[in-house]
């Protein structure tokens, strides 16, 4: 039982590293003077069932098997986005920002002053022992390993990493190739990319500093390849509907901002089965319980003990937690932000 | 067979292993043709150990692990697949090459099926051949058609989804496993690295 008197029922931190939605152009990768906005094309497709029957469908079917032969020769109509280069095109061109913003020591909501009291000063030590350097190298390495072009990433030819960091006090520029930097880890930095990490760990340790970054990402992916925008979750299809909605923005294919920003927090490899080469998925996104939702699996389970809320609880609470990579985890899932406050009842 | 390398694939969120086999097995693809010989055909073959067959309740499946086999060690070194996949490395795991273990669960045998296709593929085939069949109409070619459907284990055989270079359409490669009789017949494989008569040992 935590004392009622420094419970917060009230706990809200914004997001400290926001990234707009991607946007996706064409271009050639020897002459970028044309880069061109991509639009989604639409396909009508005929398929084949392959989807498994309903239990009650297999019930009607052992009655009547002609009516499963219907059903399976039926062909089954699809509608569907596409989205693909122009025919004289070779490269893909993702363009977005990212805002980072420094005032990590003040929670955005907060109804206990004695646990926020609690809260500032573990933070504060935690700025002045670590000052957010692994944490901003590990972004520096997701910016710079293109990560965040998800599945356009896949087989390219060469991928090109353009980066501009501005504000009051920088103006400042870098290159990338992203084929320096694995995404299976973050060995690989060097000089280009610790500049661009000291400039994000200056401002996530700041009180109220911001830092805005304009990535703008070439990828040779091969003339009229296709490419891959986010996809719209539909959730209710409905009779002859689409059932692949692709997204735009005013008719430019885009990637969500939630997706590219998935892709710059996936640092947690602090988790306890990376060590094990069977189990192993790599770096995860950093959430609070290590949910990775294509595998269907939590990495970071209550149970385990090593999920965000047990660190935090007593962390916040001027605990010391046992490795500093736990404090790494706090801090990059704080900076993630979300509503975290627990019941005081 | 007697050295193997293992290829591991490694899907993550977004990046789906159907999508990953398409993009590795094209690049397997192209590496065996780079050392095929005259008949186009290569001493590299290729298995998948956790290959599974369709039941009741689980469709067919080829795994995640690609194991290129071959009898001399030159032909794995010569293949380079590192090179092949280099752009991949991100989302697969290669080992380095290694000897057939001498502990084994039995031989087996992995090849093509060209799928029997449904009605209208044959149709539309008839069709094009039709000075071979007196010039039918599509109408007679339907007819003749009517009661074919296309056989129930082809529908339920592992495949890979092959995206094609040439920009013709997509196909789908179904894989078929056999377990068949040890043998030291020396075998050539086809540029995905299948065979009819491929023995490759299983572990």
């Amino acid at each position: 039982m935590a004392r009622k008197d420094n419970v917060a029922s009230v706990l809200a931190f914004e997001k400290k590293l926001v990234t707009s939605d991607g946007y996706m152009f064409g271009t050639q990768w020897d002459n970028r003077t044309q880069i061109v906005p991509l639009a989604l094309q639409e396909k009508s497709v005929r398929g084949t069932i392959s989807n498994r029957f309903k239990k009650s469908d297999v019930q009607s079917f052992e009655k009547d098997p002609t009516k499963l032969n219907a059903k399976v020769e039926s062909a089954n109509l699809q509608r569907v986005d596409s989205c693909a280069l122009g025919l004289e095109q070779d490269t893909l061109n993702l363009q977005f920002s990212v805002k980072v913003i420094g005032g990590i020591t003040q929670p955005s909501a907060c109804n206990n002053a004695l646990f926020k009291q609690g809260y500032s000063a573990a933070a504060n030590t935690y700025i002045a022992e670590q000052g957010f350097t692994e944490l901003a190298r590990r972004y520096a390495g997701n910016i710079a390993n293109a990560r965040f072009l998800w599945r356009n990433r896949v087989g390219a030819e060469q991928i090109e990493v353009q980066v501009k960091a501005k504000n009051n006090s920088i103006e400042q520029a870098w290159t990338f190739d992203a084929y320096q930097f694995s995404t299976k880890d973050f060995d690989s930095n060097n000089e280009q990319t610790d500049q661009l990490a000291a400039q994000i760990a200056k401002v996530l340790a700041s009180e109220d500093d911001f830092l805005l970054l304009e990535v703008s990402c070439f990828v040779l992916v091969g003339k009229a390849q296709e490419v891959y925008p986010s996809e719209e979750l539909v959730l209710d299809k409905g009779k002859g509907g689409k059932s692949k909605i692709l997204y735009d923005v005013k008719g430019i294919a885009a990637m969500h901002s939630q997706k590219l920003g998935n892709a710059l927090r996936t640092i947690d490899t602090w988790y306890p089965e990376f060590s094990d080469p069977e189990t192993n998925a790599g770096p995860i996104a950093i959430e609070p319980y290590g949910a990775v939702t294509n595998l269907g699996k939590a990495y970071r389970t209550p149970k385990d003990k090593q999920d965000f809320y047990t660190f935090f609880d007593n962390w916040a609470r001027g605990e010391k937690l046992s490795r500093v990579e736990d404090e790494h985890y706090v801090m990059a899932t704080l900076v993630r932000g979300g509503v975290f406050g627990e019941s005081d009842k | 067979m007697k050295y193997y390398l293992d290829i591991t694939l490694l899907p993550s969120d977004d990046i789906g292993i159907h999508f990953l086999w398409s993009k590795v097995i094209m690049q397997v693809h192209l590496a065996l043709v780079e050392i095929q010989d005259a008949d186009k055909k290569v001493p590299v073959g290729a298995g998948f150990p956790q290959y599974r067959e369709k039941k009741a309740d689980k469709a067919g499946f080829v795994g995640n692990k690609l194991r290129l086999f071959s009898i001399h060690k030159e032909d794995l070194e010569r293949l380079d697949i590192h090179k092949w996949l280099n752009r991949l490395e991100d989302y697969v795991h290669i080992k380095a090459i290694n000897e057939v273990p001498k502990d084994l669960k039995g031989y087996e045998n992995f090849n093509r099926r060209s799928k029997s296709g449904n009605a209208e593929k044959h149709i539309r085939r008839r069709i094009s051949r039709a000075e071979k069949h007196n010039n039918e109409t599509p109408e007679q070619a339907a007819e003749f058609f009517k009661d074919y459907t296309m056989s129930e284990e082809d529908k339920a055989l592992p495949f890979i989804n092959m995206r094609s270079l040439e920009g013709k359409k997509d196909f789908r490669m179904s894989i078929t496993r056999k377990v068949v009789e040890p043998s030291n017949a020396p075998v050539k494989f086809n540029t995905y690295g299948l065979s009819k008569e491929g023995v490759l040992p299983k572990f």
